[in-house]
């Protein structure tokens, strides 16, 4: 069934219309044009189309878009605040915490959903947050360093103000 | 030679990925995220049995759908084969004969994915179902059924040196064993898409693969039409560990738009990436090792049986395992055979994974047998500099492609076993942790420890797999973009190439681009696998850099009234030689300023094209430590303790090269579970994440990394390969380490009904 | 396929009512959604119960509940679970991964599923109920009763489940919970859970043994259970009570098969009772 419905993403409303069994993520890459969210498996095991709504670590291949409706979607897109990269951005510039990349948006929506509510995560807990998230070119150990990085940046410029 | 640090301003440092901006704002675009306006949904209808014939097949209904543009079948397409890269795929692109589950049928060109499905499930197949057989081994007997046309076992390779018959009768001790492992996949991330457009007889191809070219020579083949009227556009690959080749759904997706007369964009699902593509070839190997009582190995033979499933022909495993030992006399046969099981070929590490494993496991065997520590055996019989390689893969491709030429003969340049042997043994705490042949690490409980050590070799890719032409142009800005062709799934070939060109020519890092490679623009590349580009590649982009440099020193030397040679460039600025500290002007400066003799500014381009001589080639060398921990009530295996120790020469950015050494977690996890499960109809039961289980940050402690650093006499600043080879260490150390635990030896994946089995339980 | 976001549990009812067995309810959708193509292509309407108000989490000194469209991961934050009695729940979501998951599947999907999830079993083991509605009325039936087979549960057609009730699980009670699973990130391939409640003499007068998944639907070992009640647990009990656990019947699947189920049921067993007991401060006497 066809429906016309508003997506308020990266602070921007969009109104698209859409068949009510098409998932998130499909209608952020095919519909809005955000293709930085990937599309992997489509079953919520790879951690490739994590989202942040509401400040939490969706997999938007398991939120029908409709569903969607009325929430505050923010995409890999959506992070960097204009001024240059989000400091969790950099920090996985700055500690090569990828290889091909593919994993990296949603591994960083993962990591900006924890590092939001807990600025003091331990190794363990970005572990936790991230054991949903497939790496297949194996690059974990940077990935855990480029969060421990973005740590130290955010809590030194929340320090700052 | 150990490489002294600080010795280059690019080289050797890590500087951020090119692409790392795009990557982490997700703006870099894969082939799976490109959309053309107007362009068609391709989708494939596949075959639900494992051998039959396609006896009617009607697609009317198909065709009368509002919406389809093109409906394709064996029926109304040209009946060519084409031939995959390196053996890996050998058949018509719609065939008569489906040979697997998932094999291609037919394929529509709808408006929209909805009705592309619709259309698909509207063609009607009568089948003709034919005996099937899935098994290698039953594949290979006489009057098995006939997969591949001529026999299913005809693909073989044969190597001998000295004497091995003669060499077991000499020997003190003959050990034989069986070895196998599972299906494997190499399941990258990205599910990557074609899309593809018909200009008259101009075809454009955009995808992510690791062979550009030989797709653009394979579809200039099939569509009959000139080379230089096929663009193939590479795009970066969210992993690929030599699964995204050239496909047959390229070419579905190519006669789709020709039909159609418009644009169609193919992309897999994740099942059909799983069932529909290529996965690993599984193993058997038979091996026998004789060796004396000092331990000193004697004689070798293995048969080394793999799957080329439907399509594969390839000869060999292709591998430089058999050379790791010097063993005296040798026979190696590899037999490639085909199943009704889907395309089997190259996946990384091949058989420096699969072979090696093999060997690896042998090899403890003989350890034991003398009761020799496993790492001295090892360092006693590892291949030394100087050594010839008998079976190296140059002398198996001489054979294939220059039968009149005499047998090469190929010698190890460099390896650093013993150095990666002794660091990673202390890394584990090795001497402290072995407790002896037949004693686990410890036994606490229902819990058992033990450890174990694997080493393997790779290839630094190898002179066949092509030449390469190198472009460097620099711009009036001083700044410079890199025309290469390398595949970019991961490994960093943008990026430690630009490190090279920036080296050379003297600029900043930040100031080198890399040019998005495609084959009407770009010069020939070697196929990027074998781990080619750091070693082979390399040459080219240097020496296309050092024309390009000369090219503007002789533009500085005109109008500085010097010699070119007097004349370098460092940090973007030109200097004179003889007082370094002064630059004289930017590069910039040079570029932008007009020469009388032409009227204007000049344009650099600097170029290169060239192979790569074979004597020359190169192999990395890694070893791995694995502790693990048996909980012997459930069967679970878990590592507690992991090292990995690469010899890759000097490395141009170590932590591209660390990342590189994250291939183990596809090691290890091919140890522990990964596999693929196909039902007694020859269908993928697990073609999905949630049951092919991938090695996730939690599913290993954080594993320790080192290297060895030696600069590697043939490579360009001493560098040479890493990738492929990452893979195939963690594989046999975690199958060493669980013999180790519980004294007996068990195929990967060693899952826990296997590990309640050797322990007596009857499941 | 219609979907409909209601705003309260009658709104819900009245369209399950209209749509019978062509309507599905979704918490967060986390089943639904990806085998909405196989399992559910007949379904036309979708009815979210999202914002019905039914995430809470009460207790009230006698009974702990659980809204029914409660995310997984508010148990995580909740304090009367996480610290206290009912911190076994809180261990079984743990096992619910990944966290993204856990942000979107509610208490009541996982309970209503009946395939390979984690909660059922523990909360078997705790004497669970189930509160229903429909437009006729309310019922509240034990959750070790709620599961007929694969994919198959209690709910009438026209039915919602809107709160799960958790009875105190007493003083001198322990409760622990097994997953086992291929690698961290896994559906659970069998689970075990068990609780146990000492009186005098560190005697069991309440013991309760679940296995879950590797099973046709969760099961309680009743002959475990018979081993152990009203007598005081030793080594040797216990693994004469594990060893029960080998009578049931098993499923193989392309995961797991019943023999390796087999093992794994007898061991989930015993490791699940010696973690309640511990928790119920039983006293190991030489």
């Amino acid at each position: 069934m066809k429906k016309r419905i508003t997506l308020s993403v990266n602070g921007r409303e969009y109104s698209v219309d859409v068949d009510t069994t098409w998932t998130l993520v499909e209608v952020l890459r095919d519909k809005i044009g955000l293709t930085g969210t990937k599309h992997g498996c489509g079953v919520g095991a790879c951690g490739s189309c994590t989202v942040n709504i509401d400040g939490q670590a969706i997999n938007s291949c398991l939120m029908l878009a409709v569903k969607a409706e009325g929430k505050s979607i923010t995409t890999i897109e959506g992070i960097a605040d204009g001024n240059g990269l989000h400091p969790i951005q950099q920090a996985f510039a700055d500690n090569h915490g990828m290889a091909c990349g593919y994993c990296t948006p949603g591994m960083i929506m993962a990591s900006k959903a924890l590092l939001d509510k807990k600025l003091e995560a331990s190794e363990e807990e970005i572990k936790e947050a991230l054991v949903g998230h497939i790496c297949r070119c194996g690059t974990y150990p940077n990935i855990i360093k480029s969060v421990i990085s973005a740590e130290r940046i955010l809590k030194g410029s929340s320090v700052l103000k | 030679m150990i490489v002294k640090k600080g010795e280059y301003s690019v080289v050797g440092k890590s500087v951020p990925l090119i692409d790392a901006c795009e990557k982490v704002t997700g703006t870099i675009k894969y082939a799976g995220d490109i959309r053309v306006p107007g362009m068609l949904t391709g989708k494939i209808l596949r075959s639900p049995y494992a051998h039959a014939k396609i006896v009617e097949i009607d697609t009317s209904k198909a065709e009368a759908l509002p919406g389809v543009y093109a409906v394709i079948t064996h029926k109304n397409i040209p009946n060519k084969e084409w031939l995959g890269a390196w053996f890996n795929r050998q058949g018509k692109v719609l065939d008569e004969t489906v040979r697997y589950v998932g094999d291609e049928v037919a394929a529509v060109a709808a408006e929209d994915k909805e009705i592309a499905e619709m259309a698909i499930g509207l063609i009607e197949v009568e089948y003709e179902k034919l005996p099937e057989v899935f098994d290698i081994e039953e594949a290979m007997k006489h009057g098995a059924p006939e997969v591949r046309a001529g026999g299913n076992a005809i693909q073989r390779t044969a190597l001998s040196w000295g004497d091995a018959e003669k060499g077991f009768e000499e020997s003190d001790f003959v050990i034989e064993k069986r070895c196998t492992m599972g299906f494997a996949h190499h399941s990258p991330l990205d599910r990557n898409a074609c899309i593809v457009s018909w200009d008259g007889d101009h075809l454009t191809l955009i995808t992510g693969t690791q062979e550009m070219f030989k797709l653009r020579n394979q579809l200039s083949v099939y569509f009959d039409v000139p080379k230089n009227y096929v663009n193939v556009v590479q795009k970066p690959l969210g992993g690929s560990f030599g699964l995204w080749w050239d496909m047959n759904y390229h070419f579905i997706a190519a006669l789709l738009a020709r039909k159609a007369g418009r644009t169609v964009r193919m992309e897999l699902t994740r099942e059909e990436v799983f069932a529909g593509t290529k996965r690993r070839e599984r193993p058997v190997t038979y091996i026998k090792l004789g060796f004396a009582k000092n331990g000193k190995l004697i004689s070798s033979r293995w048969t080394h049986i793999f799957d080329n499933g439907a399509y594969g022909f390839k000869p060999d495993p292709f591998q430089s395992a058999s050379d790791i030992y010097r063993i005296t006399n040798g026979d190696y046969e590899a037999i490639g055979v085909n199943t009704n099981l889907s395309t089997a070929g190259c996946a990384r590490g091949v058989g420096d994974l699969t072979l090696n494993y093999a060997m690896e496991q042998t090899i403890d065997l003989a350890a034991e047998k003398l009761n020799i520590d496993p790492v001295e055996f090892r360092k006693q019989n590892h291949f030394r500099e100087g050594d010839i390689l008998w079976s190296s893969q140059e002398v198996f491709w001489c054979k294939v492609f220059f039968q009149d030429k005499p047998r090469p003969v190929v010698k190890l340049a460099q390896e650093a076993l013993d150095e990666c042997l002794e660091k990673g043994a202390e890394l584990i705490q090795w001497k402290k942790k072995w407790k002896g042949w037949g004693k686990p690490v410890a036994i606490e409980g229902a819990k058992r420890r033990g450890i174990g050590v694997a080493i393997a070799t790779h290839i630094c890719g190898l002179s066949m797999l092509g030449p390469t032409g190198a472009i460097v142009i620099v711009n009036t800005d001083g700044t410079a973009t890199l025309t290469l062709g390398p595949g970019l799934m991961g490994q960093g070939a943008n990026t430690t190439q630009c490190q090279i060109v920036a080296e050379v020519l003297g600029i900043p890092y930040e100031d080198v681009q890399f040019a998005e490679p495609d084959t009407l623009h770009t010069p020939e590349c070697p196929s990027t696998v074998g781990s080619v580009t750091a070693y082979m590649v390399s040459p080219a982009t240097k020496a296309a850099s050092e024309d390009a440099k000369n090219k503007i020193l002789k533009v500085a030397a005109s109008l500085l009234d010097a010699k070119s040679e007097e004349l370098d460039i460092k940090e973007g600025k030109i200097f004179a030689k003889a007082n370094s500290e002064k630059g004289l002007m930017t590069v910039s400066e040079c570029l932008c300023r007009p020469l009388y003799d032409i009227q204007c500014t000049s344009v650099i381009v600097g170029s290169a094209s060239m192979g790569f001589p074979f004597e020359k080639s190169a192999k990395m060398t890694m070893v791995a430590f694995a502790e693990v921990e048996v909980d012997t009530e459930t069967g679970i295996v878990k590592v507690v303790d992991y090292v990995q120790v690469h010899d890759s020469g000097r490395l141009m950015n170590p932590t591209i090269c660390y990342n590189q050494a994250g291939g183990l977690y596809m090691g290890a996890g091919f140890a522990l579970g990964e596999r693929l499960i196909f039902d007694e109809d020859g269908k993928l039961l697990n073609a999905n994440f949630m049951d092919y289980k991938v090695f996730g940050i939690s599913d290993m402690p954080m594993p320790k990394i080192a290297f060895v650093e030696k600069d590697e006499p043939g490579g360009v600043f001493g560098v040479k390969g890493i990738g492929e080879g990452a893979s195939c260490v963690a594989t046999p150390a975690i199958a060493s380490a669980v013999y180790n635990a519980l004294g007996v030896q068990i195929d990967p994946p060693i899952t826990p009904d296997k590990v309640l089995s050797a322990l007596g339980e009857k499941l | 396929m219609d979907y409909f976001k209601v705003n309260n549990i009658e709104e819900a009812l009245s369209l399950l009512d209209a749509y019978g067995e062509r309507g599905i309810v979704i918490g967060g959708g986390t089943l639904f959604v990806p085998h909405r193509t196989e399992l559910y292509s007949e379904v036309e309407a979708v009815i979210d119960l999202e914002r019905t108000q039914l995430d809470y989490i009460n207790f009230d000194g006698n009974k702990l509940k659980i809204g029914a469209t409660t995310k997984l991961a508010s148990i995580l934050t909740s304090e009367v679970i996480c610290k206290g009695p009912f911190e076994v729940i809180a261990e079984t979501v743990r096992e619910i991964t990944p966290p993204e998951v856990r942000n979107m599947a509610t208490v009541a999907g996982d309970i209503c599923i009946s395939a390979e999830v984690d909660l059922p079993t523990t909360l078997i083991a705790l004497g669970t109920e189930v509160v229903t509605r429909s437009t006729v009325g309310s019922r509240i039936l034990p959750l070790e009763e709620f599961y007929l087979g694969y994919l198959q549960n209690a709910l009438k057609v026209d039915e919602i489940v809107t709160e799960l009730q958790v009875p105190y699980p007493g003083l001198r009670t322990g409760a622990a919970f097994l997953k086992f699973k291929r690698i961290s990130t896994d559906l659970p391939l069998l689970n075990a859970a068990a609780k146990v409640t000492l009186g005098d003499n560190d005697k069991c007068i309440d013991v309760k043994i679940v296995l879950g998944v590797g099973t046709n639907t969760p099961i309680r070992v009743k002959s475990a259970e018979e081993l152990l009640l009203s007598t005081r647990c030793d080594k040797e009990l216990i693994a004469k009570a594990a060893n029960s656990a080998g009578d049931i019947e098993y499923i193989s699947d392309l995961r797991a098969s019943a023999g390796l189920r087999k093992v794994w049921g007898k061991v989930g067993v015993k490791r699940v009772l010696w973690k309640a007991l511990e928790r119920a401060q039983y006293k190991e006497v030489s």
